[in-house]
């Protein structure tokens, strides 16, 4: 018979082994260099869009409940995506995303060809529509996109 | 079992065994179905090392992540099976596995 203090043993065990994959699939992919020692050079800002992109995961999911105020995402916010470099004035907060404040406005500046983008599609009334939205920001939240179409 | 003045338990001598086997079938060119020798080898070589610094009452962990860590060097690269290997024994160390 196995005692309670042999399962939490395993159970242990067993989640340390888990933990250890995972660490590893992180590390594998976003860290090291395909299988090798060697770190990538692009590690910093993957690691940080990984980071952004998991703060706004969990940022989307305390908006979808019951007892968050709606309220649009876009308020206060702007956002303009283009090829140059930007001026000193912005910050880098992601792979190809810069950020500055003026006043209370807050100014997001995507570059095209260095940041990674994802397409989200939906249908809302009949048409079909295609959103491209930066990999750090996460997937954006249906909810509030079919307020702004309905608008 | 003692060889000159080190005591080796009924694993590590069957862990040398297999070091010796797989040291065999590279030399002889014996082929073993699916696992990469070289990397057997690496990994019995750090087993071994591991396996002399933990004491016996351990043993238990010990098989259980080895028998893990073998099966994934059929799935990842060398260096993710090493780095699973001592990112597990880590983690023991922290949930007080060991």
């Amino acid at each position: 018979m196995i005692t309670s203090r042999k399962k939490i043993f395993y159970a242990k065990l067993v989640s340390a082994v888990i933990i250890a994959a995972f660490i590893v699939n992180y590390l594998g992919q976003d860290v090291f260099h395909a299988g090798t020692p060697r770190i990538r050079p692009d590690a910093q800002s993957l690691i940080l869009a990984r980071l952004t992109g998991l703060i706004s995961l969990s940022r989307n999911f305390i908006a979808q409940l019951p007892f968050a105020k709606s309220r649009s995402s876009l308020e206060g916010e702007r956002a303009t995506v283009q090829q140059g470099k930007p001026d000193n004035s912005y910050k880098p907060v992601a792979q190809g995303v810069y950020a500055k404040e003026e006043g209370d406005k807050k100014i997001k500046l995507y570059q095209e060809n260095e940041v990674q983008w994802l397409y989200y599609e939906f249908d809302y009334k009949g048409k079909h529509y295609k959103i491209r939205y930066a990999l750090s920001d996460g997937a954006p939240n249906r909810e509030s996109l079919e307020k702004i179409l309905g608008e | 079992m003692y060889i000159g003045p080190f005591y080796f338990d009924t694993k590590e001598v069957f862990l040398i065994l297999a070091a010796i086997l797989v040291g065999f079938a590279m030399y002889f060119g014996w082929s073993v179905w699916w696992f990469d020798k070289r990397v057997l080898l690496t990994i019995i070589i750090l087993m071994l090392l591991t396996k002399g610094l933990l004491p016996a009452i351990h043993n238990e962990a010990f098989f259980i992540l080895a028998i893990v860590t073998i099966f994934l060097t059929l799935y990842l690269p060398i260096f993710q099976v090493i780095l699973f290997y001592f990112i597990s024994f880590l983690l023991f160390r922290l949930l007080r596995v060991i």
